[in-house]
């Protein structure tokens, strides 16, 4: 890999190309971070600083007003949002990725007849929109008491995310060598100590993959939390942060801080864990 | 794998039964949204007396649903071309730069942020006194300045480069993983022929990143056909109807009028809008897979 990229520069690169290609991957790069910037700006300065464009630093009087503005919201408390998001995004994350997991370990190793089907059946899901969920899933929640509920959402979160997941990890399971599975099958380990004790350790870097894309897809989702729960002091903090905008008069420093705050977790979870977010986009592709 | 039949058995439920459940479960819910589809039910109480195709007739018929159909499909069209060959191309360019890392970590972190943050980001970008335009009026181009998202001539597009904004990341890593996994030897016989630049790029590049536009096509296709979350937070659907789209529509009728049935058949048809896209890639991926 390294070598063939090595070899792009050594046989084709000039200096005008190399200058072109830096100047438009810059220029571009640079227009894709901006309104990071520019939101940031708007998160820690007074309006009056912003008329100017938030690039004008004739005057710099930065403060964490808005913030605090945000979070302590007298109708929208964005604390509680965030909080919130975070009872529902833990477990949604967890219990899918466990039971997803054994479901590929059980794609990828065992063998019997209607597996490919079943595997099939299993993808198409992947392919079903939300909104065809939302109504009966609305109806079965409502009447068997689950509807505005954490646990209905969860659950919900949980359901929607093992297909996936076990499509990722079965392509994942199936590149990792069968020897030690096999020595221990002759040993007399069960399948159970097998994946607990060989599968699972060895594969976590793609598990930790899938859980950090299951736990970015949960806290950014919007649309089953704005159907599922419906009492304000349940809302997650994607719900929230749109009714920061208010009716009449919107306050672009509350507003701005709340995206920051919004967007915080998963953000540093991205920076934390780069490299597994990177495989989870392309992991896909490796058995193609 | 040789071990007594019944043990066999219990492994299996351990580790599928699970998602055996979940699959038969998700099925239901798609057979009973279907059943719901061809039912009366078309207030807060539930009513499921069979009228069959008498709710898809009513939505299709009304000009919200032809509005939401021809936005999707400019949608899909405005949304994934520009993705994909600005990815490709982005990709391309990011490996001859040598800085891969420094500007993944850019082109990603706006994939890593919620759609409702992306558009209330760029609600304040578009805003009338918003970012956009005071950085037009300060380059003097004036003719730019307009309110982005309240204009119905410009809204819908606005709201499109919302989505580029947030996908081309994704575009970009998957090309950039291809062209990394493209067989050193094929490369190097066709600089040693003497390609270079663009005759490299379109003749050697392009038929061997094939792979990665089967992967990016049709997931950004799907996401401009259940696109939603950015209507909702930057325009509901407004001005006049000039940013609806089927997943707004759909909702609007099923949790905001309450004609359950109605939303359920729009929730079919953007299944089946899904489906055209979905079939050919899966035929193609099982050929790969099993074939």
């Amino acid at each position: 890999m390294k070598s063939l990229i090595r070899m792009l520069r050594e046989f084709k690169m000039t200096p005008v190309k190399w200058l072109i290609a830096n100047t438009i991957a810059w220029l571009i790069g640079f227009v894709w971070i901006l309104p990071f910037i520019g939101i940031f700006m708007a998160s820690i300065r007074p309006f009056e600083e912003l008329v100017e464009g938030w690039w004008n630093f004739a005057s710099f009087h930065p403060t964490l007003e808005k913030y605090y503005e945000a979070l302590f919201h007298p109708y929208y408390p964005l604390w509680r949002g965030l909080i919130n998001s975070l009872i529902i995004t833990v477990p949604s994350t967890i219990i899918p990725v466990l039971l997803a997991a054994m479901a590929s370990y059980a794609f990828a190793r065992f063998s019997f007849p209607i597996k490919n089907y079943l595997f099939l059946t299993m993808l198409f899901i992947m392919a079903v929109p939300q909104q065809m969920m939302v109504i009966p899933l609305f109806f079965m929640m409502n009447s068997i008491g689950l509807l505005d509920t954490y646990l209905g959402l969860i659950l919900i979160h949980s359901s929607w995310g093992i297909p996936w997941i076990t499509f990722f990890l079965r392509n994942y399971f199936s590149m990792i060598p069968k020897e030690y599975e096999e020595a221990a099958l002759v040993d007399g380990a069960t399948y159970w100590q097998i994946f607990t004790r060989i599968v699972f350790p060895v594969s976590l870097p793609g598990i930790i993959s899938a859980a950090v894309l299951q736990f970015a897809w949960v806290w950014n989702d919007f649309f089953f939390a704005l159907v599922f729960l419906l009492s304000p002091e349940k809302y997650v903090a994607t719900r929230i942060l749109p009714s920061l905008k208010g009716e009449y008069h919107v306050d672009w420093g509350l507003l701005s801080a709340g995206s920051i705050l919004v967007m915080l977790i998963p953000v540093l979870l991205y920076f934390a864990l780069n490299k597994y977010y990177i495989r989870g986009f392309t992991g896909w592709a490796l058995k193609g | 794998m040789r071990l007594p039949r019944r043990y066999k058995i219990i492994q299996f439920l351990i580790f599928l039964g699970p998602i055996l459940t979940i699959t038969v479960l998700l099925y239901a819910m798609i057979a009973w949204c279907t059943y719901i589809s061809m039912s009366d039910w078309r207030s807060a109480a539930i009513s499921l007396r069979f009228v069959g195709f008498r709710n898809y007739a009513d939505v299709v018929s009304t000009e919200r649903f032809l509005v939401s159909l021809i936005n999707n499909i400019q949608w899909m069209i405005l949304f994934m071309i520009p993705t994909t060959f600005l990815g490709l191309v982005l990709a391309y360019l990011i490996i001859m730069t040598g800085k891969e890392t420094l500007f993944r970590t850019i082109f990603l972190l706006s994939t890593a942020i919620s759609m409702t943050v992306a558009g209330t980001l760029w609600v304040w970008m578009y805003a009338s006194e918003g970012a956009l335009n005071t950085l037009f009026k300060m380059l003097g181009l004036n003719f730019l300045v307009r309110p982005w998202i309240s204009d119905p001539s410009t809204a819908l597009y606005a709201l499109i480069f919302v989505t580029i904004w947030q996908y081309l990341g994704f575009s970009i890593i998957v090309f950039e993983a291809a062209i990394k996994g493209i067989d050193r030897a094929i490369v190097e016989a066709a600089v040693v022929d003497g390609a270079s630049g663009l005759t490299l790029f379109f003749r050697i590049i392009l038929p061997q990143v094939k792979h990665a536009f089967l992967i990016v096509v049709p997931l950004l296709v799907l996401a401009a056909l259940k696109v939603f979350d950015v209507v909702y937070v930057m325009t509901r659907g407004g001005p006049g109807l000039s940013t609806y789209v089927l997943a707004y529509f759909m909702w609007v009728k099923a949790f905001w009028e309450r004609f359950m049935a109605d939303g359920a058949a729009i929730a079919i048809i953007i299944l089946l809008l899904s489906l055209v896209v979905v079939i050919p890639y899966a035929w193609y991926a099982l050929k790969r897979w099993f074939g």
